[in-house]
């Protein structure tokens, strides 16, 4: 389960061109001035915190701090034991 | 010890302006500047074939050292878009370009972008097996040829170059040993399709920032270095975006990752070799690592050591 802060952590590691500790969760990096090479960077930090390789068909889902939360909320709920 | 005595480079004087093409596509300078890295794409002539481009870099050189035309006993071309169909193979080309003799040995290697530090083993390893002394590592893979320009995501990548690496005895540089590794079920995601390349950016960038800073590591812990004994990394100029990608995840040595491709873009199997003939005569640097990574997709590190007390003045 990744937390918000963790998705934060990872956007600051990317070094994109944005404050990622107050950048709000639900605007799209789109709509932030971000490029898909920028997102390309984020998942690339995402993958190393999660060990989880990130299909390129989820890439265009993937476009908000609140959408990669939900994102791993939900693979985290079909990991995890009934 | 057969090691690099000289590097040259041609790069042809036409080009496209890169601002000016990224402009058709939505593209701003930042992101022509920041992200891709090419400013201008150089461009072979119409007419100018895969060996043509070969000859001129080895005339260069040829010109530029001591070595003469007699003395080359192999020639090797690293290109996977050769002159016509790739059959005879380039390197038989420029063999009768250039009128070289007929005991020089002559093949090609069909690589892209790791191309030139499996060539560099490759060479090494043909020459010391056969006995010779001397030859020739051209690298030329002029990516116009396979170009779509209504392709945003390869137009404004590539350009066209070529080089001549000429290993041989009491080198200036040693060549080590060399790692490799092949993604062969990623391999469709840079392939050539009804004779245009097509490419996954995001498949591509993933696997060289994922597996290329592994694989410097895992040199460096074989050869019992750490980064901070590396003067230079010269690795594939891909894109500014993927040689950034890679430096960051070496922090402390992040400067000594050379990014240079504005005047160039990237050229394949071109563009470790452009940069090693640009540095390889600095005094301070002692030591280099190259990785080229790509088409396959493959992956290819080896280490440079120069050899101080045998410089050999060419």
């Amino acid at each position: 389960m990744l937390t918000i802060e963790q998705i934060r952590n990872a956007i600051k590691t990317s070094e994109v061109a944005i404050d990622a500790m107050s950048m709000p969760v639900d605007k799209t990096f789109s709509d932030l001035g971000l490029d898909s090479i920028d997102v390309f960077n984020i998942i690339i930090e995402l993958q190393i915190i999660t060990l989880i390789e990130i299909p390129y068909a989820d890439i265009k889902i993937l476009q908000s701090i609140e959408k990669i939360y939900q994102y791993f909320e939900k693979k985290a709920s079909l990991q995890a034991p009934a | 010890m057969i090691g690099i005595k000289h590097i040259t480079s041609y790069i042809p004087a036409d080009f496209i302006d890169n601002f000016e093409q990224g402009e058709k596509f939505g593209e701003s300078r930042d992101y022509i500047i920041n992200k891709i890295g090419a400013h201008r794409l150089p461009r072979k002539l119409n007419g100018q074939e895969t060996s043509d481009l070969a000859c001129c870099a080895i005339e260069k050189l040829l010109k530029e050292c001591t070595l003469s035309q007699e003395k080359m006993q192999a020639l090797v071309v690293v290109t996977q878009n050769g002159d016509g169909y790739g059959l005879p193979h380039t390197s038989a080309i420029v063999h009768k370009k250039l009128g070289l003799c007929q005991d020089v040995a002559t093949f090609d290697v069909s690589l892209g972008c790791s191309g030139y530090v499996y060539g560099l083993a490759i060479l090494k390893g043909f020459l010391q097996a056969s006995g010779l002394k001397s030859g020739m590592l051209v690298t030329a893979d002029p990516y116009s040829k396979i170009i779509d320009p209504t392709d945003r995501i390869t137009t404004l990548l590539f350009g066209d170059a070529a080089t001549a690496t000429w290993l041989g005895e009491d080198a200036l540089w040693d060549v080590g040993r060399p790692t490799f590794m092949t993604d062969s079920y990623r391999g469709c995601h840079l392939a050539v399709n009804k004779g245009k390349l097509q490419m996954n950016g995001w498949q591509i960038f993933n696997f060289a920032a994922t597996n290329v800073p592994s694989h410097i590591n895992k040199m460096l812990d074989a050869e019992n270095l750490t980064a901070e004994d590396v003067d230079c990394f010269f690795v594939h100029q891909g894109t500014a975006a993927i040689v950034e990608a890679i430096a960051k995840k070496f922090p402390t040595v992040r400067e000594r990752f050379i990014l240079d491709l504005s005047t160039t873009g990237n050229t394949v199997s071109s563009s470790i070799p452009i940069l090693l003939e640009k540095y390889y005569k600095e005094p301070s640097i002692k030591r280099v690592l190259l990785s080229g990574f790509g088409v396959g997709l493959s992956l290819a590190t080896i280490l440079l050591d120069k050899r101080e007390e045998r410089y050999v003045n060419d």
